[in-house]
């Protein structure tokens, strides 16, 4: 048996049993010939890598880091973390400022919410979209997402911060780049949601960008820093005995397991505290914690898109579960498959068109959804298919705070006035 | 999480209890570690090689087979149900449990056969396939089927066979990726107007044939390209399984699946089972690498892990076991007894496997496990590959386990 442990690769490569199971749910294999596939790119590929890093394929750009091909494994291979690790460790040259833009999403960010008015005027306007489809390569048919004129933080210290000590429990909020700058009405709802069921919300102090999109883009060494960062500011915040949720379902997935396998830092002592805000809440319901009231005449249907990483979490249930728990709300599950947006892959001039196709037959399944609303975990999933279907799309956690009688919730946990 | 009823292994077994449970009411979740063996499927489920007479004798040749523990008065309700169960998922099969047809391996072999998915290729009897005139269409570049050898199976039982070969630019294209000229990819470019254009190039073969077969790569995702594909050629199609993965097979995991998640089951992919907790001989909880932190507790399991080669049975040079709950299990102790000389012999640890009683509930150290349930390949005394009979074992135990739970019958009279 010792043996047996000590031949166990970095990534088990040497377990795949050459099945090709997992070039069948490869998203971009279904649409562009020219990738050689995660078997190839993986498993495969890697053989030769150990020896000779020359035999690094630039072909490995084309994979979306979906990790669908993991967990169709049947042998437990770690493929997606595999070409991940090829990417970050091989990548040659400096990012482009495309890239850098693009991964940039706190500097940025900053500064977009501060002239939020003239930023989405300008990325509204088609022209100045071809201006930086020819001047950078983000291609002008995607409409980027809009920047909030408040950031969350900003909202949460004016309006929020001062009221959360009267809660006799709390939790500390890592609410990623994109509630901060794009939607903080997500970070609002889940102030509301944990205030009514008798939990106070703090921030981290000193939050990063997740690194998600860095390592992506090829910035290891910046995703190292930020990781690094929000590593101090998680344990700080579990050693005074906080959880950590997140509405982010790639954030959460970076600060538990991108941390550990593609960066190498050891999370262990706080993995377990780091949490999606649906898994945390429905946990805590279902030990009797915290109590939900309704309200009567809420009514919608719902179909449930499970973004990648959710789907790598392995932790959708969480939230299919918490809105099974909504009446007048019919769920309907959309078949797992990728949107092809992948965080800032989508945006960029020479991935637009694969990231389309590959879109597309999830945007007719939910065309032809009875559903009026979509939901899923990622922001990422949300801009793409909002621009891409007629259907609004909704965080689940934005739907159970449509759905509850807050004024009741508060009274069931016992939390008094505001 | 709490649930009714957790499977973990989320193959063939697991999707018929999980199906079975869902619809009579139960919160059910199926925990599977990876994609199954439906990936490999032939397209055909097999009953018993020697037919379902047979079966009934096992009992006093092979007392501890997975067919007695199921128990006659059962089975034939089970097998008689089990076209029904599919088709309301969305598969279509052709047979009958009392008499079987004849499949056609991708090697051009004829085998026994209890349902078939209704495009292949199937036959009666061999005198049926005397005086056929066949034509057998290969693709140009794709490598996974061998239509000589389908040929010369065919002829051996008498029919006239002609083997041509089609191209297309859409077909061709696909080979810009070395290793991806797949039935699986094939599958995603035959659609709307290149299948139109692939039908007119048949037509077109067609002398004075009466069958044409073609491999199995239509419809990854439903059974229309074929029926579209059909309807176009206007003559008697049907497809030959191909060397893996099997389209129709995924096709049919999908849909068992999206059945299951319909009536509401968790369908948890890429997750494995490290650890159980357990109380007075029933099991209370699972654990898993990814929930970690939570556990996963229910009134009943079901166990469809599968054999060996699914890690449902585990080996190392001391012993077999299976590894997740340490089960007792039967098989030979001594290593020179697993294995007999030649490859093609009847090979003993295709016995191997899980011991049940008559509930099909397994035994640790000796002590009864009242609330788990062991369904399939993972339990002993079935020899799959000798006596062919591996589906209807999967599906029979996985009824018989979804009614032990329910305490009441899941088919029809």
């Amino acid at each position: 048996m010792k043996l047996e442990h000590k031949n166990i690769s970095e990534n088990n490569f040497e377990q795949c049993t050459k099945c090709t199971i997992c070039t069948l749910y490869c998203p971009m294999v279904e649409v562009n010939p020219l990738y050689p596939g995660p078997k190839q790119s993986g498993p495969d590929g890697e053989r030769y890598r150990l020896k000779e890093p020359m035999y690094y394929d630039e072909g490995l750009n084309y994979c979306l880091n979906c990790k669908r091909c993991e967990i169709s494994c049947p042998s437990g291979v770690r493929i997606g973390d595999i070409i991940a690790l090829a990417k970050v460790r091989n990548r040659k040259g400096l990012p482009t400022v495309r890239d850098m833009l693009l991964s940039s999403t706190v500097s940025v960010g900053s500064v977009a919410t501060r002239m939020s008015g003239l930023v989405n005027r300008s990325l509204e306007s088609e022209r100045f979209r071809r201006g930086l489809e020819s001047m950078v390569g983000i291609d002008h048919r995607h409409t980027l997402p809009r920047y909030a004129e408040e950031s969350f933080e900003e909202w949460f210290r004016r309006e929020a911060a001062e009221k959360q000590s009267c809660y006799s429990r709390r939790v500390s909020y890592f609410h990623g780049c994109y509630a901060n700058y794009n939607d903080p009405a997500l970070g609002r709802e889940l102030v509301e949601v944990l205030n009514a069921v008798g939990y106070g919300v703090r921030l981290l102090e000193g939050e990063r960008c997740c690194g998600m999109v860095k390592i992506a883009n090829g910035r290891k060494e910046r995703a190292m820093r930020d990781a690094k960062r929000n590593l101090v500011a998680i344990r700080r915040a579990v050693a005074e005995g906080d959880k950590v949720v997140a509405t982010s379902s790639s954030c959460t997935f970076a600060l538990r397991d991108e941390y550990q396998y593609l960066l190498g830092l050891d999370n262990e002592d706080v993995k377990d505290s780091i949490t999606l805000i649906t898994r945390f809440l429905f946990r805590q319901w279902e030990r009797g914690n915290i109590k939900f009231a309704f309200r009567e005449d809420f009514r919608m249907r719902v179909a449930y898109h499970s973004a990648c990483h959710i789907e790598r979490l392995g932790w959708a249930i969480y939230s299919t579960s918490l809105l099974r728990l909504v009446p007048g709300l019919e769920l309907e599950m959309l078949p797992s498959r990728c949107c092809g947006m992948a965080g800032t892959y989508g945006f960029k001039r020479e991935n637009y068109d694969y990231s389309q196709a590959i879109g597309r037959p999830l945007f007719d399944l939910i065309e032809a959804s009875g559903a009026e609303v979509v939901a899923t975990d990622c922001e990422s999933c949300k801009w793409n298919i909002e621009r891409s279907t007629s259907k609004r799309v909704m965080h689940p956690l934005s739907i159970l705070a449509a759905a509850l009688d807050m004024e009741r919730t508060r009274e069931l946990n016992g939390v008094m006035d505001k | 999480m709490r649930y009714d009823t957790l499977i973990v292994g989320g193959g063939l077994g697991g999707l018929v209890s999980g199906i079975a449970l869902a619809r009579n009411g139960q919160r059910v979740a199926i925990i599977s570690a990876g994609r199954s063996a439906l990936h490999f499927l032939s397209g055909s489920l097999e009953l018993y090689a020697d037919g379902y007479e047979a079966i009934v004798k096992l009992a006093e040749s092979h007392s501890d087979h997975p067919y007695n523990s199921v128990g006659s008065e059962h089975l034939e309700r089970y097998l008689g149900a089990t076209k029904e169960i599919f088709e309301r998922a969305g598969v279509a099969l052709v047979g009958d449990h009392r008499r079987n047809h004849l499949r056609l391996s991708p090697t051009g072999a004829l085998r026994p056969a209890w349902l078939t998915m209704s495009e292949y290729v199937t036959f009666a009897s061999r005198g049926e396939i005397e005086g056929r005139r066949v034509l057998v269409v290969a693709l140009e570049g794709y490598l996974d089927f061998y239509p000589e050898f389908v040929a010369a199976g065919l002829e051996r039982c008498g029919a006239a066979c002609r083997v041509v070969s089609v191209g297309l630019d859409e077909l061709a294209r696909l080979r810009e990726s070395a290793t991806e000229m797949r039935a699986a990819n094939i599958s995603r470019v035959l659609v709307g107007p290149v299948l139109e254009r692939l039908a007119h190039k048949v037509r077109g073969l067609i002398e004075d044939e009466e069958l044409v077969l073609l491999p199995a790569v239509f419809g990854l995702e439903s059974s229309e390209p074929f029926e579209r594909f059909r309807e176009l050629l206007g003559s008697d199609v049907r497809v030959v399984a191909t060397a893996s993965a099997s389209v129709p097979g995924v096709r049919m995991q999908r849909l068992l699946v999206e059945e299951f998640t319909r009536l509401g089951g968790d369908y948890i992919l890429g997750d494995r089972v490290t650890d159980y907790r357990a109380e007075e001989g029933r099991i209370v909880a699972l654990r898993t690498v990814k929930h970690r932190d939570e556990e996963f507790t229910a009134d009943n399991f079901v166990l469809s892990t599968g054999s060996f080669f699914s890690h449902g049975l585990d080996s190392t040079p001391e012993g077999i076991f299976e590894p997740l709950f340490g089960l007792d299990i039967s098989a030979a102790a001594s290593r020179e007894e697993w294995t007999a000389r030649h490859i093609l012999d009847t090979q003993p640890f295709q016995r191997f496997g899980v011991k049940v009683d008559g509930h099909l509930r397994p035994t640790i150290d000796g002590g009864e496990v009242h609330n788990l349930h062991v369904v399939g390949a993972v339990l002993a005394g079935a020899d799959p590959v000798k006596e062919g009979c591996g589906a209807g074992v999967v599906v029979a135990t996985a009824l018989r386990a979804a009614e032990e739970i329910l305490g009441h019958r899941v088919t029809r009279e």
